[in-house]
């Protein structure tokens, strides 16, 4: 991906992201500085994804683990983790995923990069990871706050 | 058809118009901000678009509207106890001078402003560490009485907000702590409802920051956080100015700790304690005689 | 009084839920437009707002908004979107259809209240 490209898109996404957290969850979430040579095919427990439809399509999508969607749930609903089912964690991920795909899309209406999302949905299962084709063209950030850790993908098909 | 679309242009001049006349930065990435809460001024005016709103902004000049759309645009952020540290300035270092002040007769009570209040957390606060302070201290002879609390936002409805005391479970995880929680509130369902003493030691008012000061006393202690991060660069010198002539004799003025305040030297002394900068006004303008 | 909720995600409605009782309010909820068409069949007389989502499965906001505000029993009852679509042209679409606010995703719960009690004349 071209650089100024990645870093226009770079820039929307971190501001969605900590829009949508700073809101919903009350936690400010930081991008991290990007590691070199990062693995593809992250692996996580749960990973709430949406499909970009534009003139490139693509897949957003957010992967954590269970432990820290509960945590980010419980500081959405005001309900202790303990308390919260299974699909009250995969439905507040897909919802987190949607609510940053809402924001990146009023980021980026307008330019070059506008789309139209569809509805989101949760990938669940331990250790999975979504296998792309070679060579896709792909922007990986890692954000953090505190234990909070969020790798977000935005894959073009 | 109504043509709601926000062009460039149009945003630009609500950009403009809105630092002019509410002395408020609204940043580019917000316009999507702007586009969903003004529609509803389109609406109630039967306008066709946003270039008409702003024409009859410019033509009308309602002071009241004017409110209306800083009161839509602005987001009122609060926490409990936010920061945690300028609470420990408070117990440390503030309200050992006041109780002494007040055992020393000093007349009047002890005058706190909590500005921008939004839906109250920030106001409550303040009462709520007080109340324990006294408690904790075994100072029976003061009581919250003895100190004055007035909050204010622009906002009526988010005042009203405050004015209820009730808060949701949500904004209840967001800085509360179990102790005070269970010192302050009682639950009724997924609502938690506070103390009917702390709830009525707060007076909430409606004020608009561009006004005048001068209406609403002086004070001993500002809590002025997280509001001028808002604000043009005019606006933030011309509200130091108001802000150090509210002040009483040693006054202090408490901001954000993420806050920067670079030219507080020509009013201010800034002293920092845990990790919380607050700013002793310079020798102070009246007298304990008529500051009251 | 009641307040019917039309969202997709549980998530979401339990958060509504929490803003909407501390008003004294009792939420009704509804997961798509179906259901919401089917609680307001049977008592719509309670309900003194319905906060609306857009984009769901099956029945989306926009055609449930529509379809109430051609029914004659229902067309008096307030609808706030509350939803992910911040474009502009998207919200006229919605307010033209007779929104009478709209809240965007993601908000707080002070946010949430304040609109709410905006839809019900006490925010002046």
């Amino acid at each position: 991906m071209e650089s100024q490209k990645k870093s226009f898109l770079q820039k929307c996404l971190a501001e969605s992201v900590s829009d949508v957290f700073s809101t919903m969850v009350g936690v400010e979430l930081c991008p991290v500085q990007e590691k070199a040579a990062a693995p593809k095919g992250y692996k996580s427990e749960i990973t709430g994804v949406m499909m970009i439809l534009s003139t490139h399509n693509a897949l957003l999508s957010i992967a954590l683990s269970k432990e820290n969607a509960a945590m980010i749930v419980s500081f959405m609903t005001g309900i202790a983790s303990v308390e919260l089912a299974d699909d009250e964690l995969y439905d507040g991920v897909a919802e987190l995923v949607n609510m940053i795909a809402g924001r990146a899309k009023a980021l980026l209406a307008g330019t070059d990069y506008h789309y139209q999302i569809t509805p989101p949905l949760t990938i669940v299962g331990e250790n999975h990871f979504i296998l792309y084709k070679k060579n896709v063209s792909q922007l990986s950030m890692e954000f953090e706050a505190g234990e909070i850790k969020l790798h977000l993908d935005l894959t073009y098909l | 058809m109504m043509n709601g679309h926000l062009s460039s242009q149009a945003f630009r001049l609500f950009q403009k118009y809105i630092e002019e006349h509410c002395g408020i930065v609204i940043r580019d990435e917000k316009a999507y901000l702007i586009e969903s809460r003004l529609s509803k001024f389109l609406i109630r005016f039967g306008l066709s678009s946003f270039e008409e709103l702003y024409n009859m902004l410019r033509q009308q000049k309602q002071a009241a509207l004017t409110e209306e759309i800083i009161d839509a645009i602005t987001t009122n952020e609060t926490l409990w106890f936010r920061d945690k540290t300028p609470w420990e300035v408070l117990e440390d270092q503030l309200l050992p001078k006041y109780i002494t002040a007040i055992r020393q007769g000093m007349g009047g009570k002890i005058r706190i402003w909590s500005a921008a209040c939004a839906t109250g957390q920030e106001p409550y606060s303040i009462a709520m560490c007080i109340d324990r302070y006294l408690l904790r201290h075994g100072i029976a002879d003061i009581t919250l009485n003895h100190f004055e609390i007035v909050a204010t936002d622009i906002s009526h409805t988010v005042l009203q907000l405050a004015k209820l005391g009730k808060y949701d479970n949500i904004t209840m995880a967001r800085g509360m702590t179990l102790d005070y929680r269970e010192q302050y509130f009682r639950q009724e369902g997924r609502t938690w409802l506070l103390d009917e003493r702390i709830k009525n030691s707060v007076q909430f008012r409606q004020f608009n920051l561009q006004n005048s000061f001068i209406g609403l006393g002086f004070f001993d202690l500002i809590f002025f956080r997280y509001v001028a991060i808002y604000f043009s660069e005019a606006l933030k010198k011309e509200i130091v100015k108001k802000i150090t002539n509210s002040l009483t004799k040693e006054g202090v003025l408490i901001l954000g700790n993420s806050e920067v305040f670079l030219d507080y030297n020509e009013y201010f002394e800034a002293e920092y304690y845990k990790n919380a900068n607050f700013y002793t006004v310079r020798g102070g303008c009246y007298e304990n005689i008529i500051r009251r | 009084m009641k307040i019917l909720s039309v969202d997709d995600s549980a998530i979401i409605r339990k958060i509504i839920r929490s803003g909407v009782e501390v008003l004294d309010y009792e939420l009704v909820e509804a997961a798509d437009g179906i259901e919401a068409l089917t609680i307001l069949e049977r008592s719509s007389e309670d309900i003194i707002l319905i906060l609306l989502d857009w984009n769901m499965p099956g029945m989306d906001g926009l055609v449930f908004l529509e379809k109430i505000k051609n029914t004659a029993s229902l067309k008096h009852i307030p609808v706030m979107m509350v939803t992910t679509e911040s474009e502009k042209e998207n919200i006229i679409r919605a307010i033209q259809a007779g929104a009478i606010n709209y809240l965007v995703k993601p908000f707080t719960i002070e946010e949430l209240m304040k609109k709410v009690l905006e839809c019900m004349g006490e925010g002046r």
